[in-house]
C-alpha cells in the first residue's frame, strides 16, 4: 500500500486507507459551525501528538491566542504543550499578501522541517485578492510550489450551500488533490454535522455522507452510519 | 537539490597555488586556479583557496566511498606536500573532516582567472527571466527567494547590530553588482509592531533597472537577501519584506520594506 499520511481520526483514516497521500493538498470546506478549524488543528495535533511531525497553522484572521482558547473549549487537547515545544507553530499573516504567505511556508516547511500545514482559509485569500485572475493564477501557483515541498497541506474554505443539493463547486475543488466537506444539517429540530469526501486522487473513498461529532478528544465519524 | 558526487576538504586558508608548483603528482590544468592530481580511479583538484576536491568521472558516491580509505593514504601525502610548501594547518584535522560536498557552496573564488566573477547583464537576466516562458511564475519567484535568503542568511553571520547587518547588506547589492542600496527606516504606523520599517532603496538593480512595466515587482532575489539576512539576525520568521517600488511596477528605482509582523 502507497504511505499515508494519518489525519489521527481513526474513522476518517479507515475511509481513506491509512490516511491522505503524502504531500497532497487538500481542501477541507463547509459553512459556519461545521467545524474545520477543529478538523484541521487535529491534523496537526496528532500529527505532533501521536506521528511526532511538525505541523504549521497559518491563519490569515484570527490571532493566535484566541484560536487556541476557542479551541481549549472543550477539547481536552494539550495544545499549548505542542505550541510551546515548537512541534506546531502558529503564524498570522496580517496585511496580506502572496509573498509573504509564500515565504513562512517556504520557511517553515524547507528550514524548520514542517510536515504538516493548515492554510486558514482561502475565503480570505480569495477576498484579499481583488483581481480574481490574480487569484487564481497565485492558488494554482501556490498548489504547484506546495506539490514541490515534502509536505501535506490542508486548505480550509468558507461555503456557503448547507446541503449537498446546493452544493456549487469553483476552480479550487478542480485544482487540488482532495476534497472534505463538512456540513451541519438542519434535522428536526437540531443541526448534525456530517462529512463527506467529494474527491481524494488515488484513493478508493466511499461516496456516502456520514454523521461525525467534536467529542473532547476531538472529531469522530460514525462509519457505520449513514446521512 | 541535485546529488553532487564529490568530497570536499577545506583547509581554510589560501594555499597559493604557485608554490605547489614541484608537488610530487600535482600538475596546473589551464583555465582555472586550480592543480590536480590522479591517485587510480580518484581524481583530486586543489584550489587556490584552500579547497580539495575528490571525486571519480562518471561515477556515483558510493563508488567514491569505497575508493577513498586507499585513495586517503594520497590525499594525506598531498596535504603534508602543501603544508611542506608553508601553508599552517592541521592535516589530520582536514582529512578527517571531509565529507560529501554540498550543492550550494558557491565559493567561487578564483575559478574564473581572467573574467573574474562578473557576467553580462544580458545573460543575467535571460537566465532569470527566460525560464518564464516555459516554468510557472509562481515557482520561478519562489526559486529567486530562496537564493536571496541562501546569501541573506550568511550576511548576518557575526552581525552585532542592525546598522552592521545594514551595512553589509548594501555592500553585498555593491560587491555583487545586484545595486547601490541605501538604508532609511520609518515608523510602523500599523501599531502591530514595537520595531521601525527598515527601507532599503536600490538603484541600479541588476534584475529590474530598465525593464518594462509589468505591473509586478522584478526582484525577489534581492527582496530574499533582506529577508533571508534579517531572518538569521533576529532569528524570528516572522520578518516580511515587501518590494513597494521597482521598475516593474513602473518605478525608476527599486525599494524594499522589511517589518516585523505580529505571530
Amino acid at each position: 500500500m502507497a504511505e499515508r499520511v494519518p489525519t489521527g481520526i481513526t474513522e476518517l483514516d479507515n475511509m481513506l486507507g491509512g490516511g491522505f497521500l503524502p504531500k497532497r493538498n487538500i481542501l477541507v470546506t463547509g459553512g459556519p459551525g461545521t467545524g474545520k478549524t477543529t478538523f484541521c488543528m487535529e491534523f496537526l495535533y496528532r500529527g505532533a501528538e501521536q506521528f511526532n511531525e511538525k505541523g504549521l497553522f497559518v491563519s490569515l484572521e484570527e490571532k493566535q491566542d484566541r484560536l487556541v482558547d476557542n479551541l481549549s473549549q472543550g477539547l481536552d487537547w494539550d495544545l499549548r504543550k505542542h505550541i510551546e515545544g515548537g512541534a506546531i507553530v502558529m503564524v498570522t499573516v496580517e496585511n496580506f499578501s502572496w509573498e509573504h504567505l509564500a515565504d513562512t511556508l517556504q520557511a517553515y516547511i524547507t528550514r524548520h522541517g514542517v510536515k504538516r500545514v493548515v492554510i486558514d482559509s482561502l475565503t480570505l485569500l480569495k477576498m484579499n485578492t481583488k483581481d480574481p485572475f490574480e487569484f487564481r493564477r497565485n492558488f494554482i501557483g501556490l498548489m504547484g510550489f506546495l506539490d514541490n515541498l515534502d509536505c501535506t497541506t490542508i486548505v480550509t474554505a468558507e461555503s456557503n450551500f448547507m446541503t449537498r443539493e446546493k452544493a456549487s463547486y469553483s476552480l479550487e475543488e478542480f485544482i487540488v488533490d482532495g476534497v472534505i466537506v463538512l456540513y451541519n444539517l438542519p434535522i428536526k429540530n437540531e443541526r448534525r454535522r456530517a462529512l463527506e469526501i467529494l474527491k481524494m486522487r488515488g484513493v478508493k473513498h466511499s461516496n456516502s455522507m456520514f454523521p461525525f461529532k467534536i467529542t473532547e478528544s476531538g472529531v469522530v465519524v460514525y462509519q457505520e452510519e449513514i446521512i | 537539490m541535485m546529488d553532487v558526487h564529490c568530497y570536499q576538504y577545506l583547509i581554510g586558508k589560501d594555499v597559493g597555488l604557485e608554490k605547489l608548483d614541484g608537488v610530487p603528482g600535482l600538475t596546473k590544468v589551464d583555465g582555472a586556479k586550480v592543480m590536480q592530481a590522479q591517485f587510480g580511479s580518484v581524481t583530486v583538484l586543489v584550489f587556490e583557496t584552500g579547497e580539495v576536491r575528490a571525486f571519480i568521472r562518471s561515477s556515483g558516491i558510493e563508488k567514491l566511498k569505497n575508493a577513498l580509505p586507499a585513495a586517503g593514504v594520497k590525499i594525506m601525502g598531498l596535504l603534508q606536500a602543501i603544508k611542506a610548501k608553508g601553508v599552517e594547518f592541521d592535516e589530520n584535522a582536514v582529512l578527517a573532516a571531509g565529507k560529501p560536498m554540498a550543492f550550494d557552496y558557491l565559493a567561487v573564488k578564483g575559478v574564473r582567472p581572467e573574467l573574474e566573477e562578473v557576467v553580462n547583464l544580458d545573460a543575467l537576466r535571460e537566465l532569470v527571466y527566460a525560464p518564464y516562458s516555459i516554468m510557472p511564475e509562481f515557482q520561478l519567484e519562489r526559486n529567486a527567494v530562496q537564493g536571496g535568503e541562501n546569501e541573506g542568511r550568511k550576511l548576518a553571520q557575526g552581525k552585532q547590530d542592525k546598522e552592521e547587518l545594514n551595512s553589509a547588506i548594501v555592500k553585498y547589492l555593491r560587491d555583487e553588482k545586484l545595486g547601490i542600496g541605501k538604508v532609511g527606516s520609518k515608523a510602523d504606523e500599523s501599531g502591530q509592531s514595537q520595531y521601525e520599517i527598515q527601507v532599503f532603496t536600490v538603484h541600479e538593480s541588476a534584475f529590474a533597472a530598465g525593464m518594462p512595466v509589468v505591473n509586478k515587482a522584478l526582484c525577489n532575489f534581492i527582496r530574499g537577501v533582506v529577508r533571508g539576512a534579517y531572518v538569521a539576525f533576529m532569528e524570528l520568521e516572522n520578518i516580511e519584506v515587501k518590494e513597494s517600488h521597482c521598475w516593474g511596477l513602473g518605478d525608476t528605482y527599486c525599494e524594499f520594506e522589511m517589518r516585523v509582523t505580529p505571530m
